[in-house]
């Protein structure tokens, strides 16, 4: 089976702290994979290796079966990688729509892009704030617009890092329902960092428990939960 | 007397608006005071008297192409400085130092230190407005000058480059997590501001001539407009040009001439002791 990301044997350290041991993951194309694990388990410097801000050291990294090593920040995203962060990384002076506007911007003419971009901040329940910029939004529509931003790039494959932290809980559950929706209608894969495990349990279609820059075991979330590795990282 | 104070302080106050609007460009790509700023835009005009005047080129096949090359020196210059091994501050400054005295040798070592004279502009006529009398050149510098900060204001709050050169600005990494090769928008950003430099050159030579010097003045006072106005503020940088050249007016009729220059070295000292990032730059320091 061909995935849309498949990584194996990645390793990658600072110095002489070893942040990546061995990870191997794989990715099936428009589903949902949910990274799990305690803090320094080396999550973020995993989403930091596939977006290109850190360079791996050792394995292999390949999307739609093109190697990723060796490629700089913005060719990545050029091949349909996004990314959001747990602070969304917005920019002060835009404007909703520009933010869009932006994210179509290295690929081509803006011409005839407005009905598609209108849509996805519809989608994405922004319709209303399209002119208001970042400072004078929520976190939570912070968080949307991030999301928005990597729809109207065309990625294929989402990162989604820590999406939840920092919202109310009806917030959470507005979020829940906002990515089933949009993945049903853009068909995107998502990669997806998250602590809470209810949304965990309500957006992954498999789940990778990762410890001490390891991978350990890659299931659904159901097998994941009765394997021994699992009741050993909640013990 | 005080709206021929206030025109004359408007007109120069635009071209000193236009090197502040230059020199902050270069700045919020790369946090770097480009000094070369002056001199490349000296070149650019001399080589238009060569290219216009000495070998009767056409205007319309001679200023296209200087344009052209102030844009290939900016885009260089910013080339330059990404090339700089480990690089840091001090060295980026020393290399656009050093980028100037090139200049400016290059500008002696061809033309001499005598000042010649650009004549591209038609013959100068009085135009009489009721009781107030224009010169017809300075209007058109005057216009040239908020065409061409309307035209970038425009550019980059509504074209596909503009919003990726301020998002290159603003946070290079999101910018690249985007796709936008942000390298390349700063070699952008070093070339329209090259562009403006040498527009204001041009517009600058009918009152100064040429010489190798003729754009020190107009560069230290594009400085202070831009530390008054904030250099990462490209409105505060225009508003600082205005306020510097029509302040400098009324300081030169009412106080002093010959002392007018030293306005613009005191307002340097003001603002960067009082105001560190300048007035116009609060507005969009909010991290997120």
């Amino acid at each position: 089976m061909s995935y849309l990301l498949q990584i194996d044997d990645l390793g990658h350290q600072f110095g002489e702290i070893v942040a990546l041991e061995a990870v191997d993951l794989s990715l099936a194309t428009q589903s949902c994979l949910a990274i799990v694990g305690p803090n320094g388990a080396g999550k973020s410097t995993l989403f930091n290796c596939i977006s290109g801000l850190y360079r791996p050291l050792r394995g292999t990294l390949s999307f739609r079966g093109q190697s990723l090593l060796g490629k700089s920040i913005e060719q990545i995203a050029r091949l349909g990688i996004a990314r959001t962060f747990q602070q969304p990384k917005l920019f002060a002076s835009l404007s909703v729509l520009q933010h869009l506007q932006l994210a179509q911007a290295p690929y081509g003419p803006l011409r005839g892009t407005l009905p598609l971009l209108r849509q996805i901040l519809a989608d994405c329940g922004l319709s209303a704030l399209q002119g208001q910029k970042p400072p004078s939004l929520s976190f939570g529509q912070q968080k949307s617009l991030s999301i928005a931003r990597c729809l109207a790039s065309h990625a294929q494959l989402i990162l989604l890092d820590e999406p939840a932290a920092g919202l109310s809980e009806a917030e959470k559950t507005a979020f829940i329902h906002l990515i089933q929706d949009l993945r049903t209608k853009y068909q995107f894969s998502i990669l997806l960092v998250e602590h809470q495990l209810t949304i965990v349990e309500a957006l992954a279609d498999e789940v990778l428990l990762l410890d001490q820059g390891k991978s350990l075991i890659q299931a659904n979330w159901e097998a994941v939960k009765r394997s021994t590795e699992w009741q050993k990282y909640k013990g | 007397m005080v709206i021929t104070l206030l025109s004359t302080g408007l007109l120069i106050g635009c071209l000193y608006a236009l090197m502040a609007l230059a020199l902050s460009l270069s700045y919020r790509a790369s946090e770097i005071t480009n000094f070369a700023q002056g001199d490349t835009a000296s070149l650019s005009a001399y080589l238009l008297l060569l290219w216009a005047m000495n070998w009767q080129w056409s205007l319309y096949i001679a200023l296209p192409l200087v344009l052209l090359f102030a844009f290939g020196l900016g885009w260089m210059t910013e080339r330059l400085l990404a090339w700089i091994p480990d690089p840091n501050h001090f060295k980026s400054v020393i290399l656009t130092l050093g980028l100037q005295i090139l200049c400016f040798g290059i500008i002696t070592s061809i033309w001499g230190s005598e000042q010649q004279s650009l004549h591209i502009f038609p013959q100068a006529d009085l135009l009489t407005l009721g009781q107030w009398q224009f010169n017809s050149r300075d209007l058109i510098s005057f216009g040239v000058a908020v065409l061409l900060m309307l035209g970038v204001g425009v550019g980059l709050r509504y074209s596909r480059l503009g919003l990726m050169i301020q998002a290159s600005q603003q946070n290079p990494t999101a910018a690249r997590l985007l796709g936008i090769s942000v390298s390349k928008m700063r070699a952008l950003s070093f070339g329209i501001s090259g562009m403006i430099g040498a527009i204001a050159a041009l517009l600058i030579s009918p009152i100064v001539s040429l010489d190798p010097s003729m754009m020190w003045e107009p560069l230290l006072k594009g400085f202070a407009a831009a530390v008054l106005g904030g250099m990462r503020s490209l409105k505060g940088a225009i508003l600082g040009g205005l306020l510097l050249g029509i302040a400098e007016s009324f300081f030169g009729y009412y106080i002093s001439l010959p002392y007018k220059s030293l306005l613009a070295l005191t307002l340097i000292v003001i603002v960067l002791w009082l105001k560190p990032r300048g007035l116009g730059e609060a507005k969009h320091q909010i991290k997120l």
